[in-house]
């Protein structure tokens, strides 16, 4: 009985490190692909000093940051202020635990596995709320709130496109959300749906051309000003899963997750997973490509483009395809879509 | 039930967060001083509270949103269930849309959604 | 089930400890996050209970959007923490009597309105292979609020109007002498009309 227990519990460290650890790399490699791309579109080299193309720079970095040190404002509410960073990371990781990587890939699959990571995200915002607020910078209060405002604007156009997919797969199941794609993705009948997805997603996350929180001419660095050291490359961290995740998100919900673009018998034995990391990266590039190419919003615009934009254009959407797929016959029973 | 693991996770992910968290705390050499740990404000001393009274429009904004969470979230069965509820579920759920897009319309012709 | 009914009662003690909290803190904050923390002690509840849906609803609407409305409103206004605290007990009898309505309500009325004839449930015809698969707490709010509680729907649809009016009603004051940009206006303007040689 012992013995089970312990081997259990080995078994269950194994799976989350195997999820956790991968992730952390992944992170400390986008960022360093982010800097190389950004850089080759602005005809620079950027880091090529440590390693090989400076394929060692995003440990450096943080190795840097982690013997800095660890700045606590005189003025900020302590536990909040410590919290804040950890919150996020939390999240960041929670998030990943419902994302199937290939058919019955998962840490764990759950039926409602959408609507769980929706409410994930949903808590995203207590992370900059609070780590703004706790700072009693004026610089981090108004980051914060702005920022809080931002992602809530955005959470609703998300919450209706959702609706879209689950009308057309029938569950919330993700991986069966992706297995009902096989006959076709979404992105084809649902492609206005995926633009105005992304582009809430890239809002969702703070990042350019959304930036706001983080405005530098303006807000200094926004909600996180006051950390220093690792409560920063917490705040760093999860910003850059919640990217990878976003990314993965999209591709499992519009293209198709892990089934390969064409059911060819050469791709039999292409791994599944390694066309969910091809679709992801091409989800990656794009965030880091907007980011170099476009300029930053204001903030009325910002929440123009949410409220009166997508928010109008999703709900119509829903009604639409609804509609469609009630009159075309195209709906499947819940649970019974294959 | 598949939601013990994740409890686990949770739990697991708590202690790597607050672990690095801490371990900075031994790794770096901690060198208070009263100008580092004072709030950043462009140079000089901070003025007053930073926490000053704030435009009520970001309350406005969370009441919306609310309201708009709410709808995602009467959908969210429907979606599911809209092959058996048929005509008459979608009807349903489009005369409760209707009404809230009056709503909708009503912001918009007041002003609430200009930010200014 | 002994060790899941001591969990749901662990947490559940939680939760009451996490209320306790939010009357007792001092700071406005910390009293709006140990409400949070109770929120999300009592969709674990309702996790251990099998309702997941119902607990991630509850996740998502009290906590990712109430809970953060709360949050804002106190974070705006700035509340500073002055009043003593003699009168706690104040609100008691109103809060007794509201929370003795609320059980009155759950209790009694409940049952009674939202019983069902099983019969009715079966959809058309009885497909047996349907009928065998299991449906989640998701499938089961979805048949009956849409087609049997429609008006129930509506209602919750009418609240939802009123609260926007209200809050529009309420807050709404539009500033005086600032720039607004107006994109159709913008779009309207036609550059022969607008530019001039200056000769």
């Amino acid at each position: 009985m012992f013995y089970r227990i312990v081997v259990r519990f080995f078994f269950f460290l194994f799976q989350s490190l195997g999820l956790i650890v991968p992730l952390l790399l992944a992170v400390a490699f986008l960022t360093l692909a982010e800097r190389k791309v950004i850089a080759s579109i602005q005809r620079r080299k950027g880091p090529n000093v440590v390693g090989f193309f400076g394929i060692l720079q995003p440990l450096c970095d943080g190795l840097k940051l982690l013997i800095k040190e660890p700045v606590l404002p005189n003025s900020a509410n302590l536990v909040i202020f410590i919290g804040a960073p950890i919150l996020t990371f939390i999240l960041a990781l929670l998030a990943w635990a419902c994302i199937p990587f290939g058919e019955g890939v998962v840490f764990a699959d759950l039926d409602l596995g959408a609507l769980y990571l929706f409410a994930v995200s949903s808590f995203g915002v207590y992370g900059v709320l609070l780590a703004g607020w706790s700072s009693n910078s004026k610089y981090a209060f108004l980051g914060g709130l702005r920022s809080a405002a931002q992602i809530i604007s955005y959470e609703v156009s998300m919450g209706l496109i959702l609706i879209n997919v689950f009308l057309c797969s029938g569950s919330l199941n993700l991986s069966k959300i992706v297995i009902s794609q096989q006959s076709c993705w979404y992105l084809f009948p649902l492609f206005p749906l995926l633009v105005i997805f992304y582009i809430s997603c890239l809002a969702e996350t703070n990042r350019a051309p959304f930036d706001l929180p983080e405005a530098e001419a303006e807000l200094v660095a926004g909600y996180n000003v006051e950390y220093s050291s690792i409560g920063f490359a917490l705040f760093f961290l999860g910003e850059y899963a919640n990217m990878i995740l976003i990314s993965v998100l999209c591709s499992l919900l519009f293209l198709g997750g892990w089934l390969a673009p064409f059911n060819l018998p050469f791709f039999y034995w292409v791994p599944s997973s390694f066309w969910l990391g091809v679709k992801t990266c091409f989800f990656l590039y794009l965030f880091i490509w907007v980011r170099a190419a476009f300029p930053r919003y204001r903030y009325d615009q910002l929440m123009r483009l949410g409220w009166k934009a997508f928010l109008p254009l999703s709900l119509g959407f829903t009604l639409l395809t609804s509609g469609l797929l009630l009159s075309q016959g195209g709906l499947t029973f819940p649970g019974f879509c294959f | 039930m598949s939601y013990p693991p994740i409890a686990g996770f949770m739990v697991l992910s708590a202690f790597i967060a607050s672990f690095i968290l801490g371990l900075s705390f031994f790794v770096a050499k901690l060198k208070p001083d009263g100008e580092k740990v004072s709030a950043y404000e462009c140079g000089f001393d901070p003025f007053d509270d930073a926490r000053a009274r704030f435009d009520v429009r970001f309350y406005l904004v969370a009441i919306l949103f609310i309201i708009f969470d709410l709808e995602v979230t009467f959908c969210f069965p429907w979606a599911l269930t809209l092959f058996y509820s048929g005509l008459f579920g979608f009807y349903s759920i489009v005369f409760f849309l209707g009404l809230l897009t009056l709503g909708f319309v009503y912001e918009w012709q007041k002003g609430a959604l200009d930010w200014e | 089930m002994l060790f899941q009914q001591s969990i749901l009662c662990f947490i559940a003690g939680l939760a009451c400890g996490a209320g306790f909290l939010v009357i007792s803190s001092k700071s406005p904050v910390h009293s709006v996050l140990s409400l949070i923390f109770s929120f999300v002690l009592c969709s674990f509840v309702l996790l251990t209970l099998e309702i997941d849906i119902l607990a991630l609803i509850f996740l998502i609407v009290y906590v990712g959007a109430i809970a953060i409305l709360f949050l804002f409103v106190v974070m705006i206004l700035n509340v500073k923490v002055a009043e003593a605290r003699a009168n706690l007990f104040q609100y008691f009898p109103l809060g007794f009597f509201l929370l003795s309505l609320l059980y009155f309500d759950l209790g009694l009325l409940m049952p009674a309105s939202f019983s069902v004839d099983v019969a009715h449930f079966i959809p058309f015809y009885l497909e047996w292979p349907k009928a065998v698969l299991s449906f989640g707490c998701l499938e089961s709010i979805g048949f009956l609020l849409y087609t049997y509680f429609p008006f129930y729907l509506i209602g919750a649809g009418l609240l939802l109007l009123l609260a926007i009016v209200g809050a529009i009603l309420l807050t709404l004051h539009r500033g005086v002498g600032v720039h607004r940009q107006e994109v159709s206006f913008q779009n309207r303007r036609d550059w022969v009309e607008v530019l001039h040689m200056v000769q």
